[in-house]
């Protein structure tokens, strides 16, 4: 059967639409449903980030770190206080460790709540994404207690942290883990195999693992693609290495690897993982131990550069920091893995319908903050 | 105490001696800081001189659990900076006396640029020492040889194509045969670099721009980075992103910041910035636009910050 | 029959009047009043339930409150006409590049296609507005009327989502209307009738007697034209024309105000009427699952309206449970799947009456 071409019509999905995430301007050309290539077009959250950090001392960049990635501030503070520590020759105690990977890891399963709620979402299931921002919610709760703040923390500092761990706090985190691991189980009862979800999902939007690698996706949406990458196991930093865990692949399980639903369900079972780690590091972690005893007194790097690279729930999040010498970066760049997981959209959702445009785009978990910066 | 000053004036003439002006400009009352800055100029002089004799004598005053003489402090700082080299750090943080602590800090950046030799040399049980921190070092000599090896690899194929003599940290490229060199660097066999981390742009002074790209083997799992430089006159570097496909869009979001252009580049456009605004931001010397669209700027940073 | 009832009514009252036009009049307008009002009624009632229902299963307590004034009344009752209230009272626009015309006709058009199928709704033995000989029939043509409606909502409103949303749902309706009118003949075959009464009451006797359990194909041609009826009111997982992350709203991306209320009141008043034909086709109607008791004529009502309030809470839960389909897939459920089942159903049952029967 041949395919009749009609004329072709321009659609801007954005930059106010409820799918986008954020303000993101979709540019799709298409015949009837069929969309024949995306253009997106990006900045409309740009705030300058690498511009205002060249103008502020090295600690005044933590809290727009927050803002960047303003789902995953945990995971943005951690990647530059790893770059900064190793640029000025800080070791922190083992207790800091401990707090920053159990907060590290308990970000990354509230972001990836969100994503996949939001993906969810774009399918058209509204209810999963309201149980995943209820459990979500929970961390939050866990964020407020420590830190105050709900999404913004500006919690971990160069060289140590804002606060201690509040009374009760291992406590409360044992018994959200113990809350939260069966309801993974109801997520993937409710969505993974949920007929029309797989057919929405599988076979769609295929990414091959040497287009994720050229185009520099990484992540969750890499691993999905087949390959086992993982910064917390291939270049651990903090202390990652101490800790068992799995590198969950994508492997096809309802259509052909690198589809949507991978894509989907790597996210899940890398929630399991992280409950594996959160539980490893609050059992490990030493009981006294002071958050702020390698807090340097001023902080002016040697000149030179350093570009680290660090797991955030969208990938990796790498921070090229160049200093002069002064107390002021010379030049802070940060490389965010939703960047490089948005470009490769032409390529592995063009000649498919609209709506599943739309379901690439969820299963792709962008922030907007990030790729605008 | 040899001189007739008081602790706060050391204190500030022994930071000094360490490099750090700022604390004796920031002094508020103008006699103590001329003192201060008259007895830096004659502990400039002799500068181990009076360090010895005020840091020994002012240790002791603070009651330093460890009794710092000048005979023995050496032998102390070397103890401290190969714990450091072993990775303890929290040691040396918990040394109460700044000088000290910072003594051992420098000297321990100098010792890890050649931490086998000063192993050697310093530690009591080199051997065993040098055995237990073998993986530790086994990476470094990978990190370093791989730029290295590039280099020696690359004088076949594009002789002087890599500028800089010490490439322990970095690659210099010249620009005109850079983008022959990063097909090399993806598909050599030796080399297979088919991942590009982060690419960005530099302005160096006002007067050079640089590119810089990170890149990396997902088969091979080892990194390097290259660095371009072109004058900010000219600044015109060959595209790669026909190599590494995100190149496309890091490049552009080089030329929307630095104004660096990167020639064959199949759509260059602004990505972030809207498509007519004026000026390259991140360079050194950028002034802000009056107006955008009939909008007022503001300049003041009262009105924005 | 309760025009004429009326009607006859009003001339026995009045037998020196000559003219009996006025009283034509008179007895057809009353029971449309009363029928606008039980729409309105309905939805409010049929919003809480939504909120409410949609609450329980997302794990939240919707709408409630501790009083008049207070949030929104004893369990949130008054929610639905504070909702009312608030679009009534929104500004009504019209975009400057709008068909003007089409675009304030679609909204009438497409509550006036489901308003009026309202007549031949059978609430009891003799509340019907009209008892038409091809009640079914009738049912299914004025359901079409919403697809024009649509592609005028669409089309007029000048806006790419609103020209897809309205593309979508003339596809999909005039697709499942076949699955489901297939379905509808093999009551017919059944029943042998077209009039809504006189297929109500073939099936009097209990639960037994009902068209779904007459033979082992009927349970099928239920689920088909449940499934369809899902479709053809735009409900999840088939609310293609108006997927809110898709097509923004799809055909009432530029409605607000009173205007998008009649577009949410349609939908809602083509549920009942679909579950009312289910009702009436495959669960007996207005008669008691009892065989012999409970089936006065009031009892009647509330049969009636309790079955239908069934099938439409299973709408809302299947709303609120379910992703949503692809175009595609949509049409590929309708041509692939139903259509094939339908027509081997009507064989099937054939060959069933025919040997059984």
């Amino acid at each position: 059967m041949g395919i009749i071409r009609g004329e072709e019509m321009v659609l801007n999905i954005g930059p106010q639409h409820p799918a986008t995430h954020g303000v993101l301007r979709l540019q799709v050309r298409t015949d009837g449903e069929i969309v024949s290539s995306i253009t997106p077009y990006i900045g409309y959250l740009h705030r300058c980030f690498e511009k205002h950090c060249e103008s502020v001392t090295y600690e005044q960049v933590i809290p727009f770190t927050d803002r960047c990635d303003y789902l995953a501030s945990m995971t943005m503070n951690f990647g530059y206080v790893v770059a900064m520590e190793e640029m000025l020759e800080i070791k922190v105690n083992d207790r800091v460790q401990h707090i920053r990977v159990v907060m590290a890891e308990l970000q990354r399963i509230a972001s990836h709540l969100l994503g996949l709620g939001a993906f969810g979402l774009d399918i058209g299931a509204f209810t999963p994404f309201l149980h995943m921002l209820r459990d979500r919610e929970r961390i939050l709760d866990l964020f407020e207690m420590t830190c105050g703040a709900r999404l913004l923390y500006n919690y971990m500092w160069i060289g140590g942290l804002s606060h201690d761990l509040p009374v009760g706090f291992v406590e409360s985190t044992y018994k959200f883990l113990d809350y939260f691991e069966p309801k993974i189980d109801e997520f993937v009862n409710l969505l993974v195999h949920n007929k029309i979800f797989v057919e929405r999902t599988a076979d769609i939007g295929v990414m091959p693992q040497d287009v994720a690698i050229s185009y520099g996706v990484t992540g969750p949406n890499l691993r999905a693609s087949g390959l086992k990458w993982d910064l917390r196991r291939d270049d651990p930093y903090s202390i990652y290495n101490k800790f068992e865990f799995e590198v969950p692949v994508g492997e096809g399980g309802k259509g052909s690897v690198g589809d949507c639903w991978d894509r989907f369900y790597v996210r899940v079972l890398e929630m399991k993982e992280s409950i594996k780690i959160v539980r490893q590091a609050l059992a490990s972690m030493p009981k006294d131990g002071d958050v702020h005893q390698s807090l340097p007194k001023k902080i002016k790097p040697p000149i030179g550069s350093i570009y680290k690279r660090t797991e955030s729930p969208r990938g990796d999040l790498g921070y090229y920091i160049e200093s002069d010498g002064s107390n002021i970066p010379y030049r802070l760049k940060m490389r965010s893995p939703a960047f490089t997981a948005l470009s490769v959209i032409d390529e592995i959702a063009a000649g498919w319908l609209l709506s599943d445009v739309l379901a690439i785009l969820g299963s792709l978990d962008i922030v907007l903050g990030e790729i605008d910066r | 105490m040899s001189s007739g000053l008081d602790n706060k004036i050391i204190e500030l003439v022994l930071s000094a001696l360490d490099g750090n002006m700022d604390s004796i400009n920031a002094l508020e009352d103008r006699v103590v800081r001329s003192k201060a800055k008259a007895a830096l100029f004659k502990a400039k002089k002799d500068p181990g001189k009076f360090r010895a004799e005020n840091t020994g004598d002012r240790s002791g005053a603070d009651e330093v659990k460890e009794t710092v003489t000048s005979d023995d402090s050496q032998k102390l700082i070397a103890n401290f900076v190969l714990k450091g080299l072993d990775g303890d750090m929290d040691s040396i943080n918990a040394i109460e006396d700044r000088v000290t602590r910072s003594k051992v800090k420098a000297a321990l950046v100098k010792a890890k640029k050649s931490p086998d030799e000063y192993k050697k040399i310093h530690s009591p049980k080199a051997v065993s020492d040098v055995a237990s921190s073998s993986s530790e070092v086994k990476k470094i000599v990978h990190e370093e040889s791989i730029n290295l090896k590039i280099k020696n690899l690359s004088v076949a194929k594009f002789p002087g194509s890599v500028l800089n003599e010490n490439v322990d940290d970095f690659l210099m490229i010249n620009p005109s045969i850079w983008y022959d060199f990063a097909i090399w660097l993806k598909t050599d066999s030796n080399l297979l670099f088919d991942s590009l981390q982060c690419q960005t742009g530099f302005d160096i002074d006002g007067k050079i721009l640089e590119a810089r790209y990170n890149l990396h083997s997902m088969s091979k799992k080892h990194y390097t980075e290259v660095r371009i430089q072109v004058p900010i006159e000219n600044p015109k570097i060959p595209s790669v992103e026909s190599v590494w496909r995100i190149a496309d869009w890091f490049e552009r979001e080089t030329y929307d910041m630095f104004g660096i252009e990167f020639s064959n580049h199949r759509d260059l456009r602004r990505i972030l910035l809207p498509e007519d605004w004026e000026g390259w931001p991140l360079r050194k010397n950028y002034e802000v636009q009056e107006t955008y669209h009939g909008i007022v700027i503001p300049k003041m940073k009262e009105g924005w910050e | 029959m309760t025009v004429d009832f009326l009607f006859d009514s009003l001339v026995s009252l009045f037998p020196s009047w000559e003219n009996t036009d006025p009283f034509l009049v008179i007895s057809m307008l009353i029971p449309l009043v009363a029928t606008f009002g039980f729409i309105t009624v309905y939805a409010l009632v049929v919003i809480y339930a939504e909120l409410k229902v949609s609450s329980f299963i997302q794990d939240k307590v919707g709408p409630m409150g501790q009083g008049v004034g207070l949030h929104a009344g004893k369990w949130g009752l008054l929610q639905p006409i504070a909702d009312a209230l608030k679009l009534l009272s929104k500004e009504d626009i019209i975009p400057s590049s709008a068909n003007k015309l089409l675009f304030i006709l679609a909204p009438f058009m497409i509550f006036v296609g489901a308003f009026i199928s309202f007549i031949a709704l059978p609430f009891n033995g003799s509340i019907i507005v009209s008892d038409l000989n091809i009640g079914i029939f009738y049912i299914l043509g004025v359901g079409s009327l919403a697809v024009i409606a649509l592609i005028l909502a669409g089309w007029s409103s000048n806006n790419k989502w609103s020209l897809y949303g309205g593309m979508r749902s003339a596809a999909q309706i005039i697709s499942y209307e076949i699955p489901a009118g297939l379905s509808l003949i093999v009551v017919i075959m059944l029943a042998g009738s077209l009039n809504m009464q006189e297929i109500i009451i073939y099936q009097q006797g209990g639960i037994s007697n009902w068209i779904i359990f007459d033979n082992p194909f009927m349970p099928i041609a239920f689920v088909v034209y449940f499934i369809s009826a899902l479709a053809e009111t735009n409900r999840t997982p088939f609310d293609l024309p108006e997927s809110e992350s898709e097509l923004v709203a799809g055909f009432v991306t530029e409605y607000s105000g009173m205007r998008y209320a009649f577009f949410f009141l349609s939908e809602y008043a083509n549920m009942f009427v679909v579950s009312v034909v289910a009702v009436t086709g495959f669960l007996g109607g207005w008669q008691s699952p009892f065989s012999g008791s409970l089936d006065s004529p009031l009892m009647g009502v509330f049969w009636m309206l309790s079955k239908t309030a069934f099938l439409i809470f299973i709408m809302i839960w299947i709303r609120w449970t379910v992703p949503r389909l692809r175009v595609d897939q949509l049409m590929h459920l309708c041509w692939k799947v139903f259509l094939p089942i339908g027509l081997f159903n009507i064989f099937a049952v054939a060959i069933w009456t025919v040997l059984f029967g």
